[in-house]
């Protein structure tokens, strides 16, 4: 798996084959070996009401039980969105990806974010043939609250060749914002669960 | 009415003031996609700050039960409604609206009409509609406030403000929206109306002629009343249905078969025959048989051809075009217009008036370089194709000619981003292009519903696409600076 340098990044986005739609300052935001990703300006963010716990194994109930305790919102370009101390929230890449069947992606944070206590993803990989914006795991380790706009250079995408073809089958299918969890959807996470023991 | 009476009811006013303005307070700080609602949001406030000044001035001069009463009911009734418009305001969020068509509509919209806002918000009605507001607003308070006392109501206002409704259940329809291109020619029949008050006595006296070749008698004395008030009525069918005529006509011209396939949308969920006396709109098969005239089959043919749409692509939407021809072809409409003599007349002067407001209109929108042979050809095949391949339709690829400035992004082929008529159109096709085999007889209902969360996906892509496209077009940055590798 070799990972794509700039310039081949360039090459395939000018065939078509690779996209990453807005690139607002292409010159700036493809690197030597990275696509910077800019914030969207939807997020998902959790809600602490009556849910008394989260349970996967729960299936079908799981999605209602999640969207409950999360709530999506939108906010205007150049309105700010603060991140308290370890507070978590669902966001997405402004840019929306389609990858080639022979190409898969990492998401990463930027260093310079991290050392301010904010961390981007915990699910890095994009898998080949993904198409739709990139939902980002934001969260604040830090001390005091980190204001964040849309538009902000926030992560970078870096890119890699896989040794094959391979179809996107997965469950988020062209979303254009950040998606709900849904883990319950997982094959064999009801055998786990306590009601089937 | 007593003193006290008169004492409840301008408290009864003063207090609605006060809610209107506390309401105000907290609608400024509300997420909008633009700027525009809240310049409606602060109309209304310093209008009902305005009326509570007013209300305590009659308060403290001391009653004069005989005079102030009417002043404080006509007030009341003012405040009603300043209370009732805080709603458009209040719908405008951007959760309730399809956001990122909101900025790009009001910019289109803007080139009709310098110097006007449109606030776009959703109604509970399956329907589109328009009011102004702000010339509204200038009539109701010239009577009751000083030259000052208008200016500092009206500082910093648009000169023009109109809200724009759509079905609020269709929020996220990007390709039935195009009905907004028919809402915002509104102002331009208004008008071309009131410039053509003076002929109205003519338009009566031709409607007076064609009744009396229907009942000789209708002049008899005991049979004038009747025929006044029908004389009234054709008068007023006609005008209502050239108003709709003209505005669907701006609606054909800025969008194209968009706009075909968007009335029919809506005809056949309203009814194609469907004629309300009340609001006096022709029905649907009737605006789509003009709507027709304007893009016959043939022209839509020759716009996909100048698009470059595959032939596919291209056969699917003359199939469509077609079924709107056979419907059209159909004229159950027409016969149900000629039941009544009021229609029958007012239609067949539609008719006679028809070229000449075409002519007002086209010129109109002409001056504004929107005419139906510069429809945006650009690009639109491969944002079909995009929406086809699940891609967001905001850009096409060109080359990049030998002489142009070289820049360090793109060598042989750079984006551009597409407008808001491209996309829309773009939207339109590939529904049409989507359509057929969905409904197909003998369907099951798994593929119409595969049809549906197709559709609904390729909304959220055509809005997404408008937001970026728009940002594109404004981002103030460009291509330079050089890559961060620090990661």
């Amino acid at each position: 798996m070799a990972i794509l340098t700039g310039d081949h990044i360039r090459r395939r986005l000018e065939s078509g084959d690779l996209v990453i739609t807005p690139l607002l300052d292409p010159a700036s935001q493809i690197g030597e070996a990275a696509v910077d990703l800019r914030l969207g300006n939807e997020f998902i963010c959790m809600r602490r009401p009556n849910v008394g716990e989260v349970d996967p194994s729960r299936g079908a109930h799981l999605r209602a039980e999640i969207e409950k305790y999360q709530e999506r919102i939108r906010i205007r370009y150049h309105q700010r969105f603060t991140l308290h101390p370890r507070q978590f929230v669902l966001g997405a890449s402004l840019e929306y990806v389609r990858l080639p069947n022979n190409v898969a992606g990492q998401v990463i944070g930027r260093s310079s974010w991290g050392r301010l206590g904010l961390i981007i993803a915990t699910a890095t990989a994009v898998a080949p043939s993904f198409k739709g914006c990139i939902t980002l795991e934001l969260v604040n380790l830090g001390e005091v609250p980190i204001v964040v706009y849309p538009g902000f250079r926030i992560a970078q995408l870096v890119l890699q060749e896989a040794t094959g073809p391979v179809e996107y089958s997965g469950r988020y299918q062209c979303p254009t914002g950040p998606q709900f969890s849904r883990v319950g959807e997982d094959a064999d996470i009801g055998r786990w669960g306590a009601d089937s023991g | 009415m007593s003193a006290t009476e008169l004492d409840l009811l301008v408290s009864g006013a003063l207090r609605i003031a006060r809610v209107i303005q506390k309401r105000t307070s907290v609608l400024h700080h509300g997420d909008y996609a633009s700027d525009t609602p809240d310049f409606l949001a602060q109309l209304i406030e310093r209008a009902a700050s305005h009326a509570e000044r007013r209300l305590m001035a009659l308060r403290t001069s001391g009653y004069d039960p005989a005079a102030s009463c009417d002043t404080a009911r006509v007030w009341f009734a003012y405040l009603r409604d300043m209370y009732r418009h805080l709603r458009f305001v209040e719908r405008a969020t951007v959760r309730r609206t399809p956001w990122s068509l909101v900025k790009p509509f009001e910019e289109l919209a803007e080139r009709l009409h310098a110097g006007a806002r449109f606030l776009i918000r959703p109604q509970w009605g399956y329907n589109y509609g328009i009011v102004e507001l702000v010339h509204h607003y200038r009539r109701v308070l010239s009577a009751s406030g000083t030259k000052e006392d208008l200016g500092r109501i009206f500082r910093g206002i648009p000169k023009r403000l109109y809200v724009t409704s759509f079905a609020g259940v269709e929020r996220l329809n990007a390709p039935l929206h195009v009905v907004l291109g028919h809402e915002v020619a509104h102002p331009i029949e208004n008008q071309y109306f009131s410039r053509v008050r003076r002929t109205e006595g003519a338009v009566l006296a031709r409607a007076l002629e064609r009744l009396l070749d229907r009942e000789p008698d209708c002049l008899d004395k005991e049979k004038l009343p009747k025929t006044s008030r029908t004389i009234k009525t054709i008068a007023e069918l006609r005008k209502n249905a050239l108003r709709e005529l003209m505005c669907d006509h701006a609606c054909v011209v800025l969008f194209g078969p968009a706009a075909l396939f968007a009335f029919e949308e809506l005809g056949r969920l309203l009814g194609f025959d469907t004629f309300t006396r009340d609001d006096h709109h022709p029905p649907w098969r009737y605006r789509l048989r003009h709507a027709l005239e304007l893009l016959p089959k043939p022209r839509v043919d020759s716009y996909l051809r100048r698009c470059g749409l595959p032939r596919d692509v291209r056969a699917s939407v003359l199939n469509r075009c077609q079924r709107i021809q056979d419907l059209t072809d159909d004229d159950t409409d027409l016969q149900a217009l000629r039941e009544h003599v009021d229609t029958d007349i007012a239609y067949e002067l539609v008719r006679e008036s028809l070229p000449k407001v075409r002519r007002c209109i086209t010129g109109r929108l002409a001056n504004s370089h929107l005419t139906l042979s510069n429809l945006p050809t650009t690009g639109v095949r491969e944002l079909v194709e995009r929406l086809e391949g699940g891609i967001l339709p905001n850009e096409y690829w060109v080359a990049v000619s030998p002489d142009e400035v070289p820049t360090t992004s793109w060598r042989e082929r750079k984006p551009i981003p597409a407008d808001l008529r491209a996309i829309l159109i773009s939207a339109a096709i590939d529904r049409t292009h989507r359509l057929p085999s969905a409904f197909i007889s003998g369907t099951t209902q798994e593929a119409v519903d595969d049809y549906h969360d197709k559709c609904h996906c390729a909304d959220r892509l055509v809005l997404r696409a408008i937001e970026c496209s728009h940002l594109q077009l404004h981002y103030p940055g460009g291509d330079s600076g050089h890559g961060d590798t620090d990661g």
